[in-house]
């Protein structure tokens, strides 16, 4: 179970970007395009390569937020499922998180906030306030982003017993990073990457 | 009133999310430690064993009731064993090559551990830019099965290095040594071989060595980053808290190479410390680490080879202590074994 999540992570995402980029809509193309993902992770479990890129440590959210963008032609309502206002904190949100728990093991800080993940009230003390404050601000598809992180991490779903896996990695801050980048090169852009549509 | 019900369901799962995401503990360490039997009075003397050229030397009990010294060699996992009453050391087999667990595996060290089921594991560090801890499994007679814990580090890159021994859980988990750059941190893989916590108890540039004296005991040796005295911290509560470091009176003169530990007896313990000529003494306590025996000199070895194979020391069932340590001329792998007195029963190694 613990091995197949990750896999499962890592079809959405590819079958995500794929969609993006070839601009597939309906459901069977989609459908063929996780389906490919999975064989192509299960392919890839023996490689030494997937370890190289990290595909196998592909967070939750990342997870949850490519399932949602190959969902969201059949979202019922007529409002996206991630609002803008949504979108747009969860991006400016990101890069800053990223730092906060990279910062230490690049700078040789002592604090370790990598260890904090392991399970610590602190930190669980902090996550409950940020979700308090976007449920104040009614922003409820980042609260169950994080309640499904927190679940999972409750659950084992990942191979590794850290929160800051489920919430959270490279790739992910990195793409949030990237579009940062995007949105200083061109101010008029689309307010969100499509993976966050 | 539809929107209001939706926004208290939404507050409550975050309340949810709160307990789901609180394990209770920074440092969650296991079921308690699997502390050795007692050794028994040494009877029998084991033969030589050739000189090896290898690295990563550990130990690890053979389900005979021997010992096998596993190492790395050319990517594979290399062993030779003996039990007691054998006249020889098995010729070296090839316990694990590099074709499942992928190009470069040893690299990163390793940790052998036997399970109760007799089924051996081998910890070993994944290389790459997502370095990620992952274990290699064989149960009697069936094939290796690889599975992973999760990536090291939070950031890609970096050089993190396992280091045998580990300190084996009863419930079947176990803690290593993962050197991470300048500092050793501890890391606990729970029994289904999930990542499941670290810690720092030693300042940058010491290495850390673990000796588990009883299911909650236990030490942390510290080998300073320059020659130097060693310094200790203890725990009693499976390392949820420690004792300020202090110095270790007894080893004033140690060189910055992590120290071999070995639990005898209750609060009988045998230490292998290399001094700044690269000379190994044996020390031995009989009182939990109050007083220290005069210590024995067993060898000379070097300090840059004792740097990349640290002495690899192992208590057997039979009362025999194994240590492999490198030779001072050309660092290959030299064997010994001695008592729990530091007699040493068979020194003889002939070249390979």
């Amino acid at each position: 179970m613990t091995e197949l999540v990750p896999v499962v992570i890592f079809a959405l995402v590819w079958a995500a970007l794929a969609a993006a980029l070839l601009r597939q809509r309906g459901a069977w193309p989609r459908a063929l395009l996780v389906a490919g993902g999975v064989l192509l992770g299960l392919s890839m479990q023996g490689w030494a390569g997937s370890v190289w890129l990290g595909l196998g440590g592909l967070s939750l959210t990342s997870g949850l937020l490519a399932l949602g963008f190959l969902l969201t032609p059949w979202w019922p309502r007529p409002e996206p499922w991630l609002p803008t206002q949504d979108r747009r904190w969860l991006i400016l949100a990101l890069p800053p998180l990223a730092a906060v728990l990279w910062f230490p093991p690049l700078s040789s800080v002592s604090g370790d906030l990598w260890a904090l993940g392991f399970g610590d009230f602190r930190l669980s003390t902090v996550l409950l306030c940020i979700g308090l404050g976007l449920w104040v601000l009614r922003a409820y598809a980042l609260c169950l982003l994080l309640v499904a992180a927190q679940c999972g991490f409750a659950v084992g779903l990942l191979p590794a017993g850290n929160l800051w896996h489920y919430l959270l990695d490279p790739w992910l801050g990195a793409a949030a990073l990237g579009w940062w980048g995007w949105r200083l090169y061109r101010p008029g852009g689309p307010a969100a990457p499509p993976l966050a549509s | 009133m539809r929107n209001r019900i939706i926004h208290l369901g939404i507050g409550a799962l975050l309340v949810l999310g709160y307990f789901a995401g609180l394990p209770g503990f920074l440092w969650t360490p296991g079921s308690g430690l699997a502390t050795t039997p007692a050794l028994t009075r040494a009877t029998g003397a084991p033969p030589a064993m050739p000189a090896r050229v290898g690295q990563h030397a550990a130990w690890v009990a053979t389900a005979e009731g021997g010992v096998e010294l596993l190492w790395a060699q050319d990517d594979e996992l290399r062993g030779s064993a003996w039990a007691p009453g054998a006249s020889a050391w098995s010729e070296p087999r090839r316990v694990l090559g590099n074709e499942q667990p992928g190009a470069g595996w040893l690299a990163g060290g390793f940790v052998p551990q036997r399970l109760a089921d007799d089924s051996l594991v081998i910890h070993f560090i994944r290389p790459g830019p997502f370095p990620a801890l992952a274990s290699a499994r064989q149960r009697a007679g069936a094939d290796w099965q690889i599975s992973h814990a999760g990536q090291v580090q939070p950031l890609p890159g970096g050089n993190p290095v396992l280091r045998a021994p580990g300190l084996p859980l009863a419930d079947g988990g176990i803690w290593m040594i993962v050197d991470l750059d300048d500092r050793n941190a501890i890391y606990s893989v729970s029994a289904d071989g999930r990542l499941a916590g670290r810690q720092f108890v030693s300042a940058p540039g010491e290495q850390l060595t673990l000796l588990g004296e009883s299911e909650v005991e236990l030490l942390a040796l510290l080998a300073p980053a320059a020659a130097g005295a060693a310094r200790w911290r203890a725990s009693a509560d499976l390392g949820q808290r420690w004792t300020p470091a202090a110095p270790l009176q007894a080893l004033a003169d140690v060189a910055p190479v992590p120290l071999a530990a070995l639990r005898l007896d209750a609060r009988d313990w045998g230490l292998l410390r290399s001094d700044a000529s690269g000379r190994l003494f044996w020390h031995r306590s009989r009182d939990g680490g109050q007083q220290w025996q005069a210590p024995q000199e067993l060898a000379r070895s070097r300090i840059a080879c004792l740097q990349q194979q640290p002495p690899a020391l192992h208590g057997g069932r039979d009362g025999v202590l194994h240590l492999v340590y490198p030779q001072a001329e050309d660092c290959r792998l030299h064997y010994m074994a001695l008592r729990a007195d530091g007699g040493v029963l068979n020194q003889e190694s002939r070249d390979d």
